[in-house]
């Protein structure tokens, strides 16, 4: 009877030191202000206009640069094609008014069927 | 006896709700105290679609032609039907038109261009141009 309320004591002993410890432990962490959270807004497209397309003077059958201009004006990133499954061409959008060259990968005027424009900033 | 534990089930059972209810509560409070106060700036990103047509691709000053095909190549080329866009290549071709109404454009080459008698043809030629019959030069280049 006595060893088994010493030992009920130990087990009680032991359960206060480890959460003592633990307080003791944890107590002086110090942990930085943090931010995290959550919110939505709309990416609205941009407007394109004004589109012209130039054959190349040497080479006539070729489309040699696509121009538009693009709002916002403040788009960074833009590229074209001028047929489905066709190059991109990387742009140059100088306040608003985009010229893209497309004599990298030459491409025909009887080929070029559709422009896509992609932009972002 | 029976009574007893159908009044210990049923007071673990409340016990439950509370707690499952405290939990919702503690959890909405929290999204609402982190999320409220994120402010999103507005953005653009978009993709933009139309078809080229021929017209669009035709020189300006062509513009009162009207195109509605495209016929290219190189050497002899020849429209297929008035209103036509005639691109030649960057060597020496031959462009010419026999239904009227057509842009004749020429490249670098010393190209010739014959167009329909009384058909208002349009010609882009270039400085080195070898002969130019029944078509209007509308531009020089390069």
């Amino acid at each position: 009877m006595r060893r088994r309320l010493f030992a009920i004591s130990l087990v009680a002993l032991a359960v206060l030191v480890g959460a003592v410890l633990g307080r003791a432990a944890t107590a002086t962490n110090t942990v930085p202000n943090g931010l995290v959270g959550q919110g939505s807004q709309a990416a609205t497209p941009y407007a394109i206009t004004a589109i012209s397309y130039s054959l190349d003077v040497n080479n006539p059958s070729n489309v040699a640069q696509v121009s538009f201009t693009i709002s916002p004006t403040t788009a960074r990133v833009v590229k074209a094609r001028l047929k489905n499954t066709g190059a991109w061409y990387a742009c140059t959008n100088t306040a608003g008014s985009v010229t893209c060259a497309t004599t990298s990968t030459a491409i025909t005027a009887v080929t070029a069927n559709n422009l896509t424009v992609v932009a972002t900033q | 006896m029976r009574r007893r534990s159908r009044q210990a089930a049923r007071t673990s059972r409340r016990l439950f709700l509370v707690l499952l209810a405290a939990a919702i509560a503690v959890g909405y409070m929290t999204t609402q105290a982190f999320t409220a106060a994120n402010i999103v700036p507005a953005t653009n990103i978009g993709q933009f679609t139309q078809a080229i047509t021929p017209a669009q691709l035709a020189p300006a000053e062509c513009n009162s032609v009207a195109v509605t095909t495209i016929v290219s190549g190189s050497g002899t080329i020849r429209s297929t039907a008035a209103h036509q866009l005639v691109l030649g290549s960057g060597g020496v071709d031959t462009l010419s038109d026999g239904h009227g109404t057509s842009c004749m454009v020429g490249g670098a080459g010393a190209d010739s261009f014959s167009g329909l008698n009384g058909g208002g043809d349009r010609c882009v030629v270039s400085a080195v141009a070898a002969s130019i019959k029944k078509c209007t030069v509308v531009a020089t280049r390069p």
